[in-house]
């Protein structure tokens, strides 16, 4: 979980930004790094899970949260990962639970990345008084103790609701991008390109939209990894914990029935474990990709890679 | 000087506005704090006396005969002088800073220590990392804690239970923090009780947690030593070991402990989760039961030391900076 | 100016390891450094005058690697010394100096602070309590600004303590990269006056690298003219400056225009520097050069004598008649 704190880095080698020769170059970077292959890779796969997951179970007819007839089975041929403590097949469900999760995580993020950009550029770009107090605003959300806030908020809001799970997410995950979107407008302001684009007589609203912003691409992008990777692991805890909907299909529920149930003790570690693994494996791949986006943009992290250079002493 | 006056008026500034929003939310939200405690007092088949309720409610801050603004400014008085009422949650009538009290130096010790341990090995480990470049910890390693870092708490704790505390021939307990029967003392067998059933909880939050220390100091490390400063350290013919720390380390560290702070959050998720897991009488379990029983005094006080804490290491990492970084010193 | 050599270097190699194989930053460069003697390198950007400059100090660090040749000083090689040898001899006998200070200086470190440090690096090597003052007031800052950190200094006074700092145990070279070139013009010409001062007092040799040939020559005895990784031309400044041999030199100062001589018309070298993964067959300007000839395109040419300088022009080259014309007017030379 503390995978977004690669971010800073980002943010100082990606303050630099460097102008990319097409999309073209982006493509052919990540196929030759392999941690970015390996993250887009799960990522897919999760992708595929989500929106076509009866591929997976072809045998699944209906809910999988049906309740079935032969409960607390181990894994076996007929059933991949065993089954529930009410006879539920734990591999279709967790085949079917991916698409929430997704969603959220998808959602989420990109709600949180596209708050933290309006602030942070606003912010920048503005400059003065209105940055004071939007990075006051920042900075108060940044040091707020977001977990149990979250807590609060969805006990009081009623359990359950996923959309107020995913609305307190983007509440909660906005403020460290902005951060990190203000410090790299701030470097960019006063830029040659964005100068003559101001002496040009150019509309602030096209400065923003097509000067900075494409500038800041490879950041956005940095972001809204890291703000996936959070909504994810949040998310799936506050459910584990059992403040979302008990009746939903996510990862995060079927953790808050096995821990309830009593899965480990009952010694069905795979009932508990496997949703928690498709939850590490969806973060994975989001830090994965995050961390060769990294070294993508900054050379100078990658492995080093040394060619024998042989010595021809005179 | 005048960057520690603007630090210490936003810590200020974010306690207050933290404690507005604990103020309001549960008067925002649909239903009634008061029905809600009523239902609760009322349990067991007794119906709450109202003079008892009213009491209850008073020392929450919610007097239904005062106007908003002093039932706000009273709350505020309370919070502040550490009269934060009696739990109404499972323990009903406990007062509520004795609760605290007592769960406190659990979650400090476990917790606290291993966070600072976290950050103070995952930093060394990765000023060695991004010093030697190319050898094995620079190559092979990184993306190990990648994985690492990203992996949920819960999940990671859940495992261990199954690897070391399952079953009738577990090697480690898998929950409680001492075990049953025993009185707390300063004895050897106490004492090794608690550190036996404080080895997974601390080992789940720090493989989870060094991971990310460790790559970020590696990559600050990086950037720092293409540096001309560290160039010019060993031209000077000074030893390895003083280029590495002193030239490089010192400054590649830097935007590390501003790091530290903001990544308090994510270890008051893990406290929660982990302790919950491990069934662990700390503030984080303590946070979760409030919260199922919505004991209302107990969640507010809760969350009021939580963000003073993290208030509190946010401004000490201010100050280290301060003392570390001459920039800060004259800029202000 | 005494005879005695310190420096010889001979056939010096550089190459950088890359995932497609090595690029040759320093192929083959001589160079000798008497007692005493000012020396600059100019040449374009990439030309590999600064990767020179780091691989006689021992200062590169990975991809780039020297690959072949001697660094002798004082009679000893630098290139096959072990570390612990070479840390005892940095700094106390030879110093280097950086283009900007601003970099170059420990941010976290007062200057006295990093002062110190050289000083205590090397406690076999007796000094004054007070020399750091002393090479302060060497360099015409007052000494109380030791307390400061180099945020807190001008950018002329950071330059000027950074060479106080080279000068701490009175080296007998003192390697400079480009150090007037993040600084005005007028704080240029008088730190460069400043470091002849110095040089005349304490009696060190410089390496200068720059890429400013017209303010480096007023000031150096030795100029040494790079390009694509190679010495173009070297030799003693009064004659590479006044009648450079090497096409390449005589572009380069052309580039420049004089204040007080006639108007001439401005001519810069067109084209740009080779990918030194891939240089060009035979020379290396051909290319560029206004006067290139068939042969130019299959041979490689070495350093040929012409006078108290040595360039690597074929048409300078023993036997051929072209040789004789050393000084070609701008009207006369043939634009490709």
């Amino acid at each position: 979980m503390s995978a977004i704190l690669v971010d800073t880095t980002a943010a100082q080698g990606l303050l630099e930004p460097r102008r990319r020769s097409g999309r073209g170059g982006l493509i052919r970077a990540v196929r030759g790094n392999r941690k970015a292959m390996l993250g887009a890779f799960l990522f897919a796969l999760f992708c595929l899970l989500a929106a076509f997951p009866h591929l997976f179970v072809p045998w699944q007819h209906g809910d999988p949260r049906d309740v079935g007839n032969t409960p607390l089975l181990h894994p076996s041929l007929k059933h991949w990962l065993g089954t529930t403590g009410l006879g539920q097949d734990v591999y279709a469900e967790l085949v079917y639970s991916t698409r929430e999760s997704l969603v959220i995580a998808l959602v989420a993020g990109l709600g949180a990345t596209i708050l933290s950009v309006i602030v942070g550029v606003s912010a920048a770009y503005l400059g003065g008084l209105a940055d004071d107090a939007l990075s006051l605003v920042t900075d108060v959300f940044l040091v707020l103790p977001t977990f149990p806030l979250i807590i609060v908020f969805a006990t009081y809001a009623g359990k359950g609701n996923l959309a107020v799970v995913v609305i307190v997410l983007i509440v909660t995950g906005w403020s460290y991008g902005a951060r990190q979107m203000r410090a790299q407008g701030l470097s960019l302001r006063n830029r040659d390109f964005l100068v003559s684009a101001r002496v040009r007589g150019e509309r602030r609203s096209y400065i923003i939209m097509m000067e900075m912003l494409p500038t800041m691409a490879s950041l956005i992008v940095a972001n809204f990894l890291g703000a996936a990777l959070y909504s994810v692991l949040t998310a799936a805890g506050l459910q584990f914990l059992g403040l979302g909907d008990p009746a939903s299909l996510s990862w995060g529920t079927m953790l808050y029935w096995a821990q309830n149930q009593g899965a480990l003790a009952s010694g069905f570690p795979a009932w508990a474990l496997a949703p928690g693994l498709a939850v590490a494996a969806l973060g994975v791949s989001f830090a994965l990709l995050n961390y060769a986006f990294d070294e993508i943009s900054n050379p100078a992290l990658r492995p080093i890679r040394r060619s024998r250079v042989k010595r021809s002493d005179s | 000087m005048r960057y520690l006056t603007r630090r210490l008026g936003f810590f200020v500034l974010t306690l207050w506005a933290a404690m507005t929003l604990n103020f309001f939310i549960p008067r925002m939200m649909p239903g009634d704090p008061v029905s809600a405690m009523k239902s609760r007092l009322s349990r067991g088949g007794h119906v709450a006396d109202p003079v008892q309720l009213r009491q209850v409610l008073a020392q929450f801050g919610f007097d239904p005969n005062k106007n908003i603004w002093h039932q706000y400014v009273e709350y505020l008085r309370n919070m502040v002088t550490g009269h934060w009422g009696v739990s109404i949650g499972g323990t009903l009538g406990a007062p509520v800073n004795k609760m605290i009290a007592q769960a406190l130096p659990w979650t400090l010790g476990l917790v606290g220590i291993t966070t600072v341990l976290a950050f103070i090995l995952g930093t060394l480990i990765g000023i060695v990392a991004g010093w030697r470049r190319g050898g094995l910890l620079d190559s092979v390693l990184p993306p190990v804690f990648v994985v690492t870092s990203a992996l949920p708490y819960f999940w990671v704790a859940l495992l261990f239970i199954v690897l070391f505390a399952n079953g009738p021939h577990a090697l480690l307990p898998n929950d409680n923090n001492f075990d049953i029967g025993l009185t707390p003392g300063w004895n050897a067998r106490f004492m090794g009780s608690v550190l036996k059933h404080a080895i997974l909880p601390a080992a789940t939050i720090l493989i989870t947690a060094i991971g990310g220390w460790i790559l970020t100091m590696r990559n600050n490390m990086i950037t720092t030593l293409a540096e001309d400063y560290v160039r010019m350290g060993r031209a000077k013919g000074l030893s390895n070991r003083r280029v590495m720390m002193g030239y490089a380390a010192r400054n590649a560290f830097l935007p590390n402990l501003s790091g530290f702070a903001m990544s308090l959050g994510f270890v008051i998720a893990g406290t929660i989760l982990v302790e919950y897991v491990f069934n662990y009488p700390g503030l984080g379990h303590m946070f979760y039961s409030a919260t199922i029983s919505t004991d209302y005094p107990l969640l507010q006080a809760l969350f009021l030391l939580v963000t003073l804490a993290v208030l509190i290491c946010v401004l000490l990492c201010d100050f280290a900076v301060f003392l570390l970084d001459p920039r800060a010193r004259t800029k202000g | 100016m005494s005879s005695a050599r310190i420096l010889e270097v001979r056939d010096l190699r550089v190459e950088y390891a890359t995932a497609t194989g090595g690029v040759c930053a320093v192929d083959g460069v001589d160079l000798d450094v008497h007692a005493g003697e000012f020396v600059g390198i100019v040449g374009e950007s990439g030309c590999g005058k600064s990767t020179l400059l780091f691989a006689i100090a021992r200062l590169l660090s990975p991809p780039a690697e020297i690959t072949g040749g001697q660094v002798v000083f004082h009679g000893r090689d630098l290139v096959t010394m072990n570390d612990k040898r070479l840390s005892a001899l940095r700094w106390r006998d030879y110093s280097v100096v950086m283009q900007s200070a601003m970099n170059a200086l420990n941010p976290v470190q007062s200057i006295e602070q990093q002062f110190d440090d050289a000083i205590r690096a090397h406690r076999d090597v007796k000094v004054s309590p007070v020399r750091s003052v002393e090479v302060m007031r060497l360099v015409g800052i007052d000494p109380i600004h030791l307390k400061s950190y180099p945020h807190q200094l001008s950018g002329g006074m950071r330059q000027r303590a950074m060479i106080a700092m080279a000068l701490l145990f009175t080296p007998d070279l003192v390697i400079m990269d480009e150090p007037t070139s993040a600084l005005d013009v007028v704080a240029q010409r008088s730190l460069m006056v400043q470091i002849k001062e110095l040089q005349r007092e304490l009696g060190f040799a410089v390496l200068f690298v720059t890429h400013d040939m017209s303010l480096v020559s007023h000031f150096s005895d030795q100029l040494m003219v790079m390009y694509a990784g190679q010495v173009a031309e070297i030799g003693a400044t009064r004659q590479v400056f006044d009648n450079p041999a090497h096409p390449y030199s005589r572009g380069l100062l052309e580039a420049f225009p004089s204040i007080r001589g006639p108007r001439v018309e401005l001519t810069g070298i067109p084209g740009n520097p080779p990918d030194l993964a891939h240089p060009p067959t035979g020379c290396r300007f051909h290319p560029r050069c206004p006067v290139v000839k068939p042969r130019c395109i299959e041979i490689e040419p070495e350093l040929y004598q012409v006078g108290a300088a040595s360039a690597r022009c074929l048409l300078h080259e023993p036997g051929n008649p072209a040789s004789v014309d050393v000084t070609v007017t701008a009207s006369a030379v043939k634009r490709p």
